[in-house]
C-alpha cells in the first residue's frame, strides 16, 4: 500500500474514532482502540469502502484480525481495481 | 459421557490415528468420528450423521458447480434447509401440541429422535457456517467425511462449542508439533473442566435440591444459584471438549473466559458462551449489518444497529427455546446491549485512572450489575430452560 493510500486509510480511522493521533501500525487491533466494536468495525469497513471505491464481502468483514490484514486486503482490491 | 471409559479411549485412540492416517486431517477424523458416533451414540445415529452430511455436502457442491438454475437454487437451500429443520426440530420438542402429533408419526418421530441424538441444535449452526465458508468465503468445500466430522464432532457433541468452518478446515495443514506443551494444555483443561462439571456443578446442585429432585427456581435466590450452576455444569463441559480436541489436534474453540468478572452485559456475552456469540457475529449481525448501513448510510448506523441486535438476540433467545419467554428474553438483551453502546460511547460512565480505588470499586459495582441484570432475566426463562 503506497504512502498517500496510507494517509487515506489513518484519517478515516482517526475521523470515525475520533483520535486525531492514531497511529495504524500492522498489529494494531480493536482490542487496542477505544470504541473499535461490532458495530465501528461495520462502519469502519463502509467508510473504507466509499472512501477507496472497493467493495468488501461479509466473509472478509468478519474474518479481519488487524490493520496490517486489513492493508493486505484493501492493496489486494486496489490493484485488481487498477488492473482492470 | 466423560466418565465413559470408550470415550477417552476413542480419544487417545484418535489422537494417535490423527497422527499416522494416510488421508488428509479432516477425512482422517471424519472417519474416526462416525466410529466413535457409532460406539457412543447407536450405529442409526452415526448413520443420521453421515446422511445429513451427505445431503449438505450435495447442495453445496451443486452450488459452487453451477453458476445458475440449480447453483442458483443450490445456494439458497444451503441456507435456507438448515434453518428450516432447525425450526421444526425445535418446535417437535418445545411446543406440547407438535410433540403429541408427532409421536403420533413414527418415521418422523425417529427421525426426530435421532436428531435429538446429534444435538441438532449445534448442528444446525454449524451446516450454515458450512455454507457461509464455502459460498461466502470461499473456504474449500470438504469432502462428505470430512464435512461429518466438523458437523458432529463427537467431543463436542453434547453442548457444543461451535467451531467456525474455517477453523475446522486447518485440520488439513501442518501439525502442531510441541507435544510437551500441547499435553500440558490439554491436561489442564480437561482436569479443570471435570472438576468444574463434576464437583463444582454437581456440588451446588445437591445443595440446594439433593441428590435427585430435578432442577427448577422458587425464586431470586434459587435462580442465582442455578445461574452459577449452569456456568460450572456448561463451561465444564465447553473445557473438556477443548481439552479433548487439543489433545486430538481437532481445532475446538474456547466457550467461557471468566464471565463473572464482566463490568457489562456487552463484556459478559464476549466471555460467555462465546462460541455462539462468533457464531452469530459471523452470520447474522455483520452481513445484516453490513446490508442495513450500506443501504441505509452510517449516520443511521447505530438506529440499525438496534434492529440488528434485536434480529441477533431473538435468534439467540429462539434457539434456547422456541417460545414467548425466551423471545422476550432475547429482545430485552438486545435493548439492554444497545443502551450499554450508547453509554460507552458518549462516556457517561468516564473510565477511572487504573488501579485507584475509584476504578476498583467501578470494577465491583460492574460485576455486580452484570449478576444482577442476568440473574433477573434468567428468571424469566429459568423453569423453561431446565425442563428436560
Amino acid at each position: 500500500m503506497n504512502a498517500q493510500d496510507t494517509d487515506r486509510l489513518t484519517s478515516v480511522f482517526r475521523t470515525l474514532f475520533n483520535e486525531p493521533g492514531l497511529e495504524l501500525r500492522d498489529t494494531l487491533t480493536a482490542r487496542d482502540v477505544d470504541g473499535w466494536d461490532s458495530l465501528n468495525h461495520v462502519n469502519l469497513m463502509i467508510l473504507i469502502e466509499e472512501e477507496f471505491g472497493v467493495r468488501f464481502t461479509t466473509g472478509e468483514v468478519s474474518a479481519l484480525q488487524d490493520v496490517g490484514e486489513l492493508k493486505r486486503l484493501l492493496s489486494g482490491k486496489l490493484a485488481a481495481r487498477r488492473a482492470a | 459421557m466423560h466418565l465413559d471409559p470408550t470415550f477417552w479411549a476413542l480419544v487417545v485412540g484418535i489422537g494417535g490415528w490423527l497422527r499416522v492416517a494416510p488421508v488428509c486431517g479432516t477425512t482422517a477424523f471424519g472417519l474416526a468420528n462416525i466410529v466413535a458416533l457409532a460406539l457412543l451414540g447407536g450405529p442409526a445415529v452415526a448413520i443420521a450423521g453421515s446422511v445429513v452430511a451427505i445431503v449438505l455436502w450435495t447442495i453445496l457442491w451443486l452450488a459452487t458447480q453451477e453458476p445458475a438454475g440449480i447453483g442458483w437454487i443450490a445456494r439458497r437451500l444451503a441456507y435456507l434447509t438448515p434453518v428450516v429443520v432447525f425450526f421444526a426440530y425445535k418446535a417437535a420438542g418445545d411446543w406440547v401440541g407438535v410433540r403429541a402429533w408427532l409421536s403420533t408419526v413414527e418415521p418422523l418421530n425417529q427421525v426426530h429422535t435421532l436428531l435429538v441424538g446429534l444435538s441438532f441444535s449445534y448442528t444446525a449452526l454449524r451446516c450454515v457456517d458450512a455454507a457461509h465458508g464455502v459460498l461466502g468465503k470461499n473456504v474449500p468445500l470438504l469432502d462428505p467425511v470430512g464435512l461429518a466430522g466438523y458437523l458432529f464432532p463427537f467431543h463436542m457433541l453434547l453442548a457444543g462449542p461451535i467451531a467456525a468452518y474455517d477453523q475446522h478446515v486447518k485440520l488439513d495443514g501442518p501439525i502442531e508439533v510441541d507435544w510437551a506443551e500441547r499435553l500440558r494444555k490439554s491436561l489442564n483443561d480437561i482436569s479443570t473442566g471435570l472438576i468444574f462439571k463434576h464437583v463444582c456443578a454437581e456440588y451446588l446442585r445437591i445443595f440446594l435440591f439433593g441428590f435427585d429432585a430435578p432442577l427448577a427456581s422458587r425464586g431470586l435466590i434459587d435462580t442465582a444459584v442455578l445461574f452459577v450452576y449452569l456456568f460450572f455444569d456448561f463451561a465444564g463441559y465447553s473445557r473438556i471438549a477443548l481439552g479433548v480436541g487439543t489433545l486430538m489436534g481437532v481445532p475446538t474453540p474456547s466457550n467461557f473466559r471468566a464471565p463473572f468478572a464482566a463490568r457489562n452485559i456487552t463484556d459478559f456475552f464476549s466471555r460467555w458462551h462465546m462460541s455462539l456469540g462468533g457464531w452469530v457475529q459471523r452470520n447474522i449481525y455483520v452481513p445484516l449489518q453490513l446490508k442495513l448501513v450500506r443501504q441505509f448510510g452510517v449516520r443511521r448506523a447505530l438506529w440499525l444497529a438496534l434492529a440488528t441486535l434485536i434480529v441477533c438476540w431473538l435468534f439467540v433467545g429462539l434457539w434456547h427455546r422456541l417460545s414467548f419467554r425466551f423471545a422476550v428474553y432475547g429482545v430485552t438483551f438486545a435493548v439492554v446491549v444497545w443502551v450499554e453502546k450508547i453509554m460507552i460511547d458518549r462516556r457517561w460512565l468516564r473510565p477511572a485512572r487504573a488501579g485507584t480505588l475509584k476504578a476498583w470499586l467501578r470494577r465491583g459495582l460492574g460485576m455486580a450489575y452484570v449478576f444482577i441484570v442476568v440473574t433477573l432475566m434468567l428468571q424469566i426463562v429459568m423453569n423453561e430452560l431446565l425442563k428436560p
